[in-house]
């Protein structure tokens, strides 16, 4: 279970440039935070990749990208006993948005311990 | 390719370079009678391109390996480093299909897929429903060479 503490400065992520929309699901498909439209099937969907994912990369999993047409891509990261679901914006490269995305977590997980 | 003559029956061995929008032209070598008539010409199977494919791309000096797996029938071709098992590589391709199909169910826009892990990546592309190119290699993105050619064997194949 998150604490609300970190929860609050988790939820900093959609202020994160490139960050459209973003939801954070865990290893029971129960959503902890979520910017996102319909957020019950996108929770399923993320839990199901990342957990595939996982099970190829192990710990060594950074993350998944998903390139679409609309380039509005879709990443998932691995963040502890949680999956990280985003969708980027058009105007952002995906490295960039990758990037900002692990540093984020990375400080997040500095701050918390 | 060898072509018959019209006139005498004649076998004739002619390149790819004589035959044009679908007509050959030729001389007969044996009795030189003009032939001009269309022919069909079989058209390059995927599991050749393919092969073709993963033989080019090999050469450069970051993909690592790849192969073309169906989700039906598992694993069709396999250019992978023999360290991986076709076992393993059946169990990779469902996880990596199952993952593909799962996120374009929700957006089916999807058209790539990519796992970044911190010695290798995979990228992931659909021929069609249930045939999928995988390659793995040391970085990403791979040069624009590469995912040129993947992305003309990948629209060939939907035309």
């Amino acid at each position: 279970m998150i604490k609300t503490a970190t929860l609050e400065k988790f939820i900093q992520i959609s202020k994160i440039a490139g960050v459209d929309q973003y939801i954070l699901v865990d290893q029971k498909g129960n959503i902890a935070a979520h910017d996102i439209k319909d957020s019950e099937r996108v929770a399923r969907m993320i839990l199901s990749c990342g957990q595939n994912s996982f099970a190829i990369g192990k710990t060594l999993l950074k993350y998944v990208v998903f390139s679409r047409q609309n380039q509005k891509n879709i990443f998932i990261f691995p963040v502890g006993n949680y999956y990280l679901g985003v969708v980027k914006q058009t105007n952002i490269d995906n490295f960039v948005l990758a990037d900002n995305i692990l540093k984020f977590l990375q400080d997040l997980l500095k701050t918390r311990s | 390719m060898i072509l018959f003559c019209e006139d005498c029956g004649a076998k004739n061995l002619l390149d790819s370079t004589r035959i044009k929008s679908g007509k050959a032209v030729f001389k007969c070598d044996s009795c030189s009678y003009m032939n001009a008539y269309f022919i069909k010409v079989a058209k390059e199977s995927l599991l050749e391109k393919t092969d073709a494919f993963f033989k080019v791309i090999q050469s450069f000096p970051e993909i690592i390996g790849s192969f073309l797996f169906h989700k039906k029938i598992g694993v069709i071709k396999n250019n992978m480093p023999g360290i991986l098992k076709e076992t393993d590589l059946n169990i990779l391709g469902k996880l990596l299909t199952k993952n593909f199909s799962a996120c374009s169910s929700q957006y089916p826009d999807v058209n790539e897929m990519a796992l970044i892990i911190s010695n290798k990546n995979m990228i992931v592309k659909m021929i069609n429903n249930n045939l999928a190119v995988i390659i793995a290699c040391k970085i990403f993105p791979v040069s624009k060479n590469i995912m040129d050619q993947l992305n003309r064997l990948i629209s060939n194949d939907k035309t």
